[in-house]
């Protein structure tokens, strides 16, 4: 929302600059120009470092999951059946790309939950292969509902308050949340097959 | 080493052991068949050998003498290709891009009406990690739908 609307300003004297020609034409006529707008932060916005308190942001984008997921009980595979993802996020720009970002995000957030384990030695990641930092494949994912809702933010770019790195969030909590109510006390992820058969059943 | 990519014979003048995949790039200069991970398991260089989809970044040149190699260009000299391409772009299947030149090839083993499980078992072997797959999905299904 912030580098968004930085971009819409410029954008803005950008076209004002231009008059009536076209980009092309100016290029021609002018050469090349630059134009810069800098972030203020909107009035009424007050945040108090010493007390940490206050208005950290201007806004927030929300999201929610609901995942359905079914445990086998003797190989301890877990297969996600359904992702719902509803995410509030100021405005869709371009809606078929934000319902991209929702999905692939989710899809990301359903590997961290399920499979996806970085494994760190001497420092380093040593896993850092797709043989071994295991990622959903097509036959993988599960089915998404993705739901978008739009509550203007008036200091975002038409409105919009940002999508990308949001749907990340909330599928693996949902997932453990899920295997919790099918009896599985998790208190970490990936819940990959090996650790699912040792945490205590409830 | 003697072969024929996307309809035109050629002759390769490089180590047999090459990665085809390396001379499809730079030897003939067809750089639409991207490398993702170079050791067979994200499927981006995917590209067609007697119309059956191969990781070109495990196949060594010798083994695609005399044979057909397809690449994404001659894919997009074909109908059903440039279609498929179209349909990627209409559905938002491609965002980052570097899988889909990969899933676009897969795409092309599929059967005329393809069920949803069809298309996840053709694109098995092809990673992506903006899209989540439903997108490429949608693009899949509708075009085959319209055809």
């Amino acid at each position: 929302m912030i580098v968004g609307k930085l971009l819409e300003r410029c954008a803005r004297q950008m076209k004002q600059r231009l008059g009536r020609m076209t980009p092309a034409q100016y290029f021609k006529a002018q050469g090349p120009f630059t134009v810069t707008a800098e972030y203020e932060p909107p009035a009424g916005l007050a945040w108090d470092d010493e007390r940490y308190a206050g208005d950290a942001y201007g806004s927030f984008a929300w999201g929610c999951n609901i995942v359905e997921l079914e445990v086998d009980p003797v190989t301890f595979e877990v297969r996600p059946l359904n992702v719902t993802a509803v995410a509030e996020i100021g405005k869709a720009i371009h809606p078929m790309m934000a319902i991209g970002q929702i999905e692939g995000g989710t899809a990301q957030g359903i590997g961290y939950a399920l499979t996806e384990e970085v494994v760190m030695r001497d420092g380093r990641m040593a896993n850092a292969q797709l043989t071994n930092y295991i990622i959903p494949t097509p036959l993988d994912a599960a089915p998404m509902d993705i739901g978008i809702l739009e509550n203007p933010y008036q200091h975002g770019p038409f409105g919009a308050k940002g999508v990308g790195e949001m749907p990340i969030d909330g599928p693996a909590p949902a997932v453990i949340n899920a295997l919790r109510h099918c009896g599985f006390d998790v208190r970490s992820i990936p819940a990959t097959p090996e650790r699912l058969m040792k945490v205590p059943r409830t | 080493v003697k072969l024929t990519i996307n309809g035109k014979a050629r002759t390769i003048a490089a180590h047999p052991m090459a990665r085809l995949l390396d001379v499809i790039r730079e030897d003939c200069g067809l750089t639409g068949t991207k490398e993702g991970c170079g050791e067979g398991e994200c499927g981006a260089c995917t590209v067609l050998i007697d119309g059956a989809p191969v990781d070109s970044c495990l196949v060594p040149l010798a083994h695609a003498e005399g044979r057909y190699v397809t690449t994404i260009e001659g894919a997009a000299a074909t109908r059903t290709g440039k279609a498929l391409q179209n349909a990627f772009v209409e559905h938002g299947g491609a965002q980052c891009g570097i899988c889909t030149p990969g899933m676009i090839m897969a795409a092309l083993t599929l059967p005329d009406e393809p069920t949803l499980d069809d298309v996840k078992t053709a694109l098995a072997g092809n990673l992506c990690r903006c899209t989540g797959y439903s997108a490429i999905y949608r693009a899949v299904l509708k075009l085959k739908e319209a055809e």
